[in-house]
């Protein structure tokens, strides 16, 4: 995993979903454990295409899959 | 009031407003100076986390819909625990507009940024009922949720309405009130444009010398109970409601009829329903 893009994926959840850097681990889970509903899920994503320049945006049906940061985080860097 | 017959005790009331946080330092803030030489004014370093459970939650309210939750919070902790079913307990609200901040900043980050970076909250945070919406869900109160939208008139329709709920039989008790929070500067210029602004910058209503408004913010909840229920449960009754009502003079969307025969009539609707005269009122 490469820390770097990991940081600044950190740094979009911990802005947009109001939790701790320390929390934001590839294994926790958006709804228990860091308190993440759907459209949560959906404005860190808006974030991450940003902070990431992401040219084509996450699909709803890839974002429907995802559940865990480090999910999410794998979608990310495919789209680099 | 007209109805089955219920009487509709006043047992608990709270305010958010520029001049002051909660009913004391409103009311010593109304006291106070006063507004001079300015078009609008805001609440001074409005802070809406001693309202919510998290940060996150404060952030997906809209600023209307966070006085609307301050407000109500004065309200109910001075209304005390009232003995009124959920089902029984309603939500009339109201307000002019409702969360024209959070539209106002997302039109722009879709013109700068497209369409993809407009929030997913944009919808629950502008729309008008939202205050309402978020009064209801945090007390549980399951009873009719309404959100009445007429303007200047907003809040006092809210009011007359969830007295009548009561006095129908329908609630036996209701979080009524208003919350506004729209002075953007989208919408300062079209008041402006308008010419509906002081020119003195000083608000005066019913003053010989009255040129106009300043826009402001704030809100204001009000806690109606049946009144033999607050009798029975030992609460303060601050106030009654005798009578309220309603009608439109269908003369122009701005100004009133010549002469405020539509007022007029208005009022003399509401002392009716009161079973009052004009002599009744000192």
């Amino acid at each position: 995993m490469d820390q770097e893009l990991f940081n600044r994926f950190v740094k979009c959840a911990v802005d947009t979903l109001k939790v701790d850097a320390a929390q934001v681990v590839p294994a926790a889970r958006f709804k228990e454990d860091l308190d993440a509903d759907s459209l949560d899920v959906v404005e860190l994503v808006m974030a991450l295409e940003e902070e990431f320049g992401l040219s084509e945006n996450i699909p709803e049906e890839e974002l429907a899959e995802v559940t865990t940061v480090g999910q999410a985080f794998d979608i990310v860097v495919s789209k680099l | 009031m007209q109805g089955l017959g219920h009487r509709v005790a006043i047992t608990g009331y709270g305010v958010i407003a520029p001049c002051g946080i909660g009913k004391e330092a409103y009311w010593n803030g109304l006291l106070g100076p006063g507004i001079t030489g300015t078009r609008s004014v805001e609440i001074p370093e409005w802070d809406p986390l001693p309202y919510f459970e998290s940060a996150k939650d404060a952030r997906r309210s809209d600023r209307v819909e966070q006085f609307a939750l301050a407000a109500a919070q004065e309200a109910f902790q001075q209304a005390g625990t009232l003995n009124v079913e959920p089902s029984r307990f309603g939500t009339i609200f109201a307000t002019g507009i409702g969360g024209l901040h959070t539209l106002e900043e997302q039109v722009i980050i879709r013109v700068e940024k497209g369409e993809r970076r407009v929030s997913p909250f944009l919808v629950p945070m502008m729309m008008a009922n939202a205050s309402g919406a978020a009064i209801s869900m945090r007390y549980g109160l399951q009873g009719p949720n309404e959100t009445i939208c007429t303007a200047c008139a907003a809040g006092t329709h809210a009011i007359g309405y969830a007295a009548r709920q009561i006095a129908w039989g329908r609630c036996d008790a209701v979080a009524t009130g208003g919350s506004e929070c729209a002075a953007t500067l989208t919408s300062l210029a079209g008041f402006g444009n308008m010419t509906a602004l002081s020119s003195t910058g000083s608000s005066k209503p019913f003053d010989a010398t009255r040129d106009g408004f300043v826009m402001g913010e704030g809100a204001a909840v009000f806690i109606l109970e049946r009144y033999d229920l607050a009798v029975a449960r030992g609460a303060k009754i601050l106030g009654e409601i005798l009578g309220a009502g309603s009608n439109a003079d269908a003369h122009h969307i701005t100004a009133p009829a010549p002469g405020g025969t539509g007022a007029i009539a208005c009022m003399n609707l509401a002392l009716e329903d009161a079973g009052l005269t004009a002599s009744d009122i000192a």
